[in-house]
Formats: structure tokens, sequence, C-alpha cells
């Protein structure tokens, strides 16, 4: 740490407005990314994950929209930004890996035209060039004979490779950041070691920094230096990953933790009723969002403000319990 | 008699078109046997591709293998009549991966629990409606959403409501087609557990299909390891997942993300 | 987002207008004898050509019948007749569609070559060779419409049919063990009759068009019934003197195709927007 961070976001919040009134689905979401670095987004469904990274790069759905808070990459302020800069930005210096690699590519176009063209929009090379360049990051993520997956149509190939595809597409435009949103929630459990084994690789050798969103703790533990817990539009919990992992401080944090199955048979106790499981985001006053699934709430809960506080060095919390 | 038993089965499907360029043939599943008792839950792994998800559909009757038979509670699937065949589908129920789509998006909750019920018992509409609502409790949702649409619910509520169809008529084995594969992960242990919970109190069997060998390792008695269309490991007890021996269930193995970092 | 929101008002806008006019027409098509200032048919040679007065607001034609009469009463033979032939085939390609595409087999592929064969001429010529080798007259001419254009309605139906088809909560009713003829009445029908019926509002135009389009070169309805493509044909050799004569039902063809399109997007759209 120490280092310029390469991207803040400070104080982020967000609302979409919707046919049964206006929802916050970001709340005082702040973060920095260093080079080199990881940190993992984890969330349920409608955590505000997904809405956060769209924000980063101006992508979001007509419907909402950043109504506070600033997010800074390098030295630009990308919520007031040119589009010209804004296009120099995208993909280049701030690339996004998807959910679902299917819908990513266009089926009628092969890999290679994909590759090659994306390559040939981003620096001044020759046709020969980018396809050197393609076969060489292809061969980087380990995929078999990369010649041939160049002359390959997107459906002819499986989803984990996709993905990878993707990699090293995005690999190939050294970005100063990747967002990678969901990478391996749609791949089999091979493919998705795979695919992380690729993404890590990435970080060390480029020294990019990886904004990973998942709702799979597991495969945040495994990259992410730091770890923020999203939950009804707020960051609940952030701390290094392994403070994390040993000594989680709020409610939801450990109901993740102990929910994961790994190779268990034991059975994992959780609460069994879900009919109240989505925090209610329209209408919500400063309370906190886990209140009703929370087990250790009292009425102590509702009547204090909800901060984000330091419990020790490097870790958050937004618990009143948590003091 | 077992409940479920098939003999080699086999079913090809044909790619391309048919007039232009060559037909290619895909052997999905290349010929699998295998019996299951009752009251058991048989995981089925394996990598997406590797057949298993076929394999569910024509156990289920709805695709018919090219070659081999399909025997349930003592009768031949695919020779029966088709009123014969209606009363053995009582017993033989599916909960799919997507909970989204196995939901009719127009019809409210209770006409959809209620299908099945109104295919193979009369009731009335008020012993009908009684039967939905407990229905409902037993997978953990309120009475009251018997009048809600599906789009009015979360993922894993969604999955509850198609758990608490396939349970309506007490059927003997379900399919449960990857069905926690696409929730979260907290979501998914609360599906498991329910799932365990009903094998108990209704003596159900599962054909538990996924490609997660940790929800198939906390949930099933019995492991069948797929790849290729082939079943290529049996495993008894799952409390000696490292007896593994195919590679490919020990590249299915590591692939498991552990609890702490490391793995990569 | 106000660009958005403008688009959706404009869009608004002229739905209100195109149900406006539909109405309006539905209401001269039902009410025809009550609303036509004259008898429509009724020949008087000493006023023909005249222009427009109190007893005759839009003037008379060459043969002194009263213009706006004939308008109102061809409103009645276009809509109405329009909706007749929509009906009909929807009657024959709606239980054909769905049987194509639900059960398939035999009586699928049977039918995709009959598609094949009936889509290889141009519907209009096709209907036009029909009504010729039949005799112009009414009942042929909704029965050449209808024999040439159902095959497509049915085509896109079965379309329809096959998405639908495929659905998990298709497959979880067969396997509820719903009858067929159930599943078609409870998951199929109510998935796809909505794009259904907006198919028919794109559509109806394109009927109307070619009604009058037939009916212009003599071989729909028959005189002295008024219908709007005749008229026009009828006004054809006083062209030059009295323009007005072709003018009026060429704007109602043209009033009535934009209308029946315009709540055909809108219906669309609205449609759409309940899906998400």
């Amino acid at each position: 740490m120490g280092q310029d961070p390469i991207l803040t976001v400070d104080n982020l919040n967000v609302i979409v407005t919707t046919p049964y009134g206006v929802t916050q689905t970001v709340h005082d979401v702040s973060f920095k990314l260093e080079a080199g670095k990881v940190l993992g987004l984890v969330g349920e469904s409608g955590s505000g994950k997904t809405m956060t990274c769209m924000s980063l790069l101006k992508l979001l759905p007509e419907k909402a929209k950043v109504v506070q808070g600033s997010i800074k990459f390098k030295n630009i302020d990308l919520l007031n930004v040119s589009t010209e800069d804004l296009r120099k930005v995208r993909g280049s210096e701030i690339a996004m890996i998807m959910q679902n690699p299917m819908i990513a590519f266009n089926p009628v176009r092969t890999i290679g035209r994909h590759f090659i063209e994306t390559l040939r929009t981003h620096l001044p090379i020759t046709k020969r060039q980018a396809r050197k360049m393609a076969v060489e990051y292809l061969e980087k993520t380990d995929l078999p004979n990369p010649e041939n997956v160049l002359k390959q149509y997107p459906f002819q190939l499986s989803g984990g490779m996709l993905q990878r595809v993707m990699i090293a597409i995005t690999m190939s435009l050294s970005p100063s950041i990747i967002i990678a949103d969901e990478p391996t929630t749609a791949l089999d459990s091979t493919n998705q070691l795979q695919v992380l084994k690729q993404l890590d690789k990435l970080r060390e050798e480029y020294n990019t920094c990886i904004l990973l969103v998942s709702h799979d703790l597991g495969v945040i533990a495994q990259l992410a230096d730091e770890v923020a817990v999203m939950y009804g539009g707020y960051i609940v919990e952030k701390a290094p990953v392994l403070k994390l992992l040993n000594h989680p401080m709020h409610p939801y944090t450990k109901v993740l933790l102990e929910s994961r199955l790994g190779l268990t048979r034991r059975k994992i106790k959780v609460e069994k009723r879900e009919s109240v499981s989505r925090p209610n985001l329209i209408n919500s006053e400063k309370t906190c969002p886990f209140l009703e699934r929370c087990e250790d709430a009292d009425y102590t809960c509702s009547s204090y403000n909800l901060e984000f506080k330091e419990y020790e060095k490097d870790h958050l919390v937004r618990c009143v319990k948590s003091r | 008699m077992s409940l479920l038993e098939l003999k080699g089965i086999k079913k090809t499907y044909l790619l391309g078109n048919p007039v232009f360029g060559k037909r290619k043939s895909v052997e999905a599943i290349k010929s699998i046997s295998l019996t299951m008792e009752e009251g058991v839950c048989l995981g089925l792994v394996g990598e997406s591709g590797s057949g298993k998800s076929t394999l569910g559909k024509i156990i289920l009757g709805l695709e018919k293998p090219d070659q081999g038979e399909v025997w349930f509670q003592g009768k031949s699937l695919y020779c029966l009549k088709a009123k014969e065949l209606k009363e053995l589908r009582r017993n033989l129920q599916v909960v799919f991966q997507d909970c989204y789509s196995a939901v009719n998006p127009r019809l409210t909750v209770g006409e959809i629990i209620a299908e099945p019920l109104r295919n193979y018992e009369r009731l009335t509409s008020v012993q009908e409606k009684k039967k939905v609502q407990e229905l409902l409790e037993i997978v953990g949702l309120c009475p009251e959403d018997i009048r809600k649409y599906p789009y009015q619910f979360s993922g894993g509520q969604l999955q509850r409501i198609n758990i608490a169809r396939a349970i309506a008529l007490k059927p003997k084995l379900i399919v449960l087609d990857e069905a926690v594969s696409a929730l979260d992960v907290l979501v998914q242990v609360q599906i498991l557990n329910l799932l365990a919970q009903l094998k108990e109190e209704f003596q159900l069997s599962y054909l538990f299909i996924s490609h997660d060998l940790q929800a198939v390792n906390y949930i099933a008695d019995r492991l069948a390891v797929m790849y290729n269309g082939e079943v290529v490991e049996w495993l008894d007890d799952l409390e000696q997942l490292e007896r593994l021996k195919h590679p490919v269930s020990k590249k299915l193995l590591s692939s498991v993300l552990p609890l702490y970092p490391g793995i990569l | 987002m106000v660009q958005n929101v403008k688009r959706k008002l404009m869009k608004h806008k002229l739905m209100m207008i195109s149900i406006m006019i539909i109405s309006f027409l539905t209401v001269l098509a039902l009410f025809a004898p009550f609303l036509a200032p004259n008898d429509p048919n009724l020949i008087d040679i000493v006023q023909k050509l005249q222009g427009p007065s109190s007893q005759f607001p839009l003037g008379t034609d060459h043969l002194g019948r009263c213009i706006l009469s004939r308008l109102i009463y061809g409103t009645r033979t276009s809509l109405g007749i329009a909706f007749l032939v929509m009906g009909l085939m929807m009657i024959i390609s709606i239980p054909l569609g769905i049987y194509a595409g639900f059960i398939g087999g035999k009586v699928d592929y049977l039918f995709m070559r009959m598609c094949d064969i009936l889509m290889a001429f141009p519907s209009f010529l096709l209907s036009l060779a029909l009504v010729g080798i039949l005799g112009p007259s009414l009942g042929n001419l909704i029965l050449a419409m209808v024999l040439v254009q159902w095959v497509f309605y049915a085509r896109v139906i079965r379309g329809m049919v096959l998405s639908v088809k495929e659905q998990n909560f298709v497959l979880a009713a067969k396997i509820c063990g719903t009858p067929r003829s159930i599943i078609i009445i409870k998951h199929i029908l109510p998935a796809i009759i909505s794009q259904v019926v907006v198919l028919i509002f794109m559509d109806i135009g394109g009927v109307i068009l070619a009604i009058s389009g037939l009916s212009f070169l003599g071989l729909g309805i028959q005189p002295p019934d008024a219908e709007w493509g005749m008229m026009i044909n009828d006004s054809k050799p006083f062209f030059r003197e009295t323009p007005s004569l072709m003018l009026y039902p060429g704007m109602m063809i043209f009033i009535v195709v934009i209308a029946f399109n315009l709540f055909g997007e809108a219906l669309r759209d609205a449609l759409d927007l309940k899906k998400e």
C-alpha cells in the first residue's frame, strides 16, 4: 500500500427511478483500487454491486443516476468527462469482463475478427501484426491451438473458453483496471478455476488492478487482497481478505462465511424463511439494511445512525454492535 | 425392485443442415446403465457438455433414447400407453435450473402449484386452496403468497415455488436439474436444506444433477461422475471423497475452491 | 432521458389520435344509414359532377350520387370486409399454426412445404389470379385473399409457438401430467395472443389496401355498392375536371391505413413494456 490509487471512488450514491418510486441502490460507497491489487466486491443479487460497476464506466441504465459522489481515475473525474475522453478510457484503460461471455460476442463474427478489430481500434498496427499479437495472447491464457481458435465462431467455443478469450483480448490492451462482474458465475467449476488462474496471472504480469465482483465469497477469497461486502446498497464491511475471513465483524459477513459449503457434509444452519430477505430499498431511511434478518438486532440498531466505523486498522464495519 | 433402472441408454443428436454440408452426429450419451433405490439421493456430476442434462430429460420422458430402456417403478417408460404413462408421471417430477422460465409469468402462484393437483386429484376449489397454502408453508413461504405473480418473487423464492409444485403429488422421484446453480450462495444453502428436509419428510428420492461437487456432496448419498456421455466413476459413500480415482473426478475435486485463499 | 420521455409522449399522442380515428370510422361504419345524408346508390344524372352544396356536402359523382354518403358506406364495406378476411384467416391459421408448432411431425412438414410453394408467388398477384379464375364477386374476393394469405399468418404463429414450447414452464406442465389440450389453452395461447393481436392490427391496413386495390381493378366489390377503391376507379375519366372525386376516397384509404399502422405499432410498444 502507500502508492497512489489508480481509481478512487468516493461517497458514491446511485438512485433508480422505478414505476413504484425512487430507490437508492448504492449508498455512500467508497473504495480505492491500487496497481496490482484485487478488490473483491461480494454481495447477493440486488445488493448494488453491478450498479456500482456500471457507474464506473458511465454505463448505467437510463433509469439510474449518480446523485452524489466522485469517481477519479488517475486524475480524470469520470463523472464529468467529455465523451471523447471517456471513449479513450473505456476499453484501453478500464476494461470490463462480463458474466455471460456468450452475449458479449457477435455470433456472426469469428473470434479472430473480434480480436483483431479490437486491437486495431486501440493500437496503430497492421492486420498481420494484430493477428500475431492475438495468437500470442491466446497462448498466454493456455488455450489450446490458438490459431484454430481465431478461426472459430463464438458458439463453437464453450463458455469457459470464451471467457478466456475475453481475458486474452482484455490483456492485450493492457488496461490499468479490469472490472470483472461475476466472471465465473455462468461457468462450471473446472472452468471457474481456469478463469481465476488467468485473472491472477494478469494481475501479476501486468500489474493490473482488478475489481472482482461475485456473489460467491469462495471465488473472491481466492483472488482478492481486500474484500468489500455489500448489502442493500451499502458496503457493510471492508477488510483485507484474511482479516475478513478470520475476524468477520458484520453479522451479514458472518452468515456468508458460515454458509460456505466446501466439502463438508455437516448441515449448515441458516434462517429457514426467506420471505423477508430482500431489504426494502424504497423509502429506506438510514437504518441498517440488514436489520430484519439480523439475529443480534435489538432496539439500539434502529436508533443509531449508520456510520462506517474503523474497527481496527483497514477494517471497516457498518454495524452499531461492532463497537 | 429398484425405483429407477437405466439399461444401456444411448442418445445421438444430428447437427447441421440436412441439405447443405455434412450432418455431424454428436453422441450426447454413449452408454449408460444405472439403478437407483428408493429414498436415495443420487448425485450426478460432470462438466458442462458431459451429457448429464440430456440424461435427466430422458429419465423424465421428454427425450426418447435411441437405444436402451428406462424402467421406472418396474415399468418401461417409453413402451407405455398414454394412460399408464400419465399414472407413472405422477411419481416423477422435476425442478429446473432457471427458476424464472419454469413458471408461467401469467399465472398466479396458486394456479402454478395447483396445476399437477388438477391433473390427478379431483379437489374442490376450497380443498385445492387449502392444499396449496399447506404446500407454500412447507417450502417456507407465506400462505398469502397464493395470489401473487411470479415477478413479485426473488430467485430463491421462485425456486421454492417450483419445489412446491414438484412435491404437490408426493412423487417418488424428483429430478433436480442444476436446481441451485443459478442462485446466490446463501440461498443455495437454504434450498439445499429445504430439499434435504423434504426428502426425510416425504420419503423422496432425488436425482441431483449438477456441475458443482460442493452442492452434490452436501446433499447426495451416492455419486456418479459423468464425462463425455458416460459414467466414469461411482462412489457409494460420500464420506470418502478422497477415494475418487478417475482423472475426471480428480479434476472436479481439485477445482472445488477451498475456504481459504491458496489454490491459485 | 428527456428525449425518451418526449418520444414516449409522442407515441402516446399518436396512439390517441389513431384510436380516435379508428373509433370514429367504426361509428361511421356501424351507423352509416343514419349518418349518410343521401342514398349512396341513388342515381340522378341531372345532378352529375356537382360541387359541394348543402344537399351534397362533398358534391356528386358522374352519376349524380352523393360522394359523402358513398364514402360513409364505403367505410362499412372496407372495414367490414377487412375484419372479415382477417377473422377468417385467424380462424384457419391459429389452430393450424399451433398444431404445426406444438405437435409437429408430418403435419408440420406438409404445412411448411405448402408455405414454401405459396410464398414463392407475390401474394397480391396470386389473389388477383384467383379472383380472375373464380370470377369477380365479393365472396370470391374474400375467398381469394384468405386462401392466399392464411399461410403467412400460420407460419408466423407457428414460429411464436415454437419459441414458447421450449420454455421450461411448458416442459414442467408436461411433466405435471397436463394434457396437451390444456397446455395449449393455458400456457401457449395466452403467451402468443398479444403478439397475434398486434400482428392483426399491424396488417389490417395492408388488407384494406389489397381490397381497395382489387376493387379498383374491378375484381372486388361490384357496383352499385360503394367502395373506396372502386370510387377511385370510377372517377378516372373525370380526373382533370374534378380531381376531388379521386382525392376523397384516396384520402380515406390513406387515413385508415395510417391509423391502423400507428395503432398496431403503439400496441406493440405497450405490450412490450409490460414484458419488462
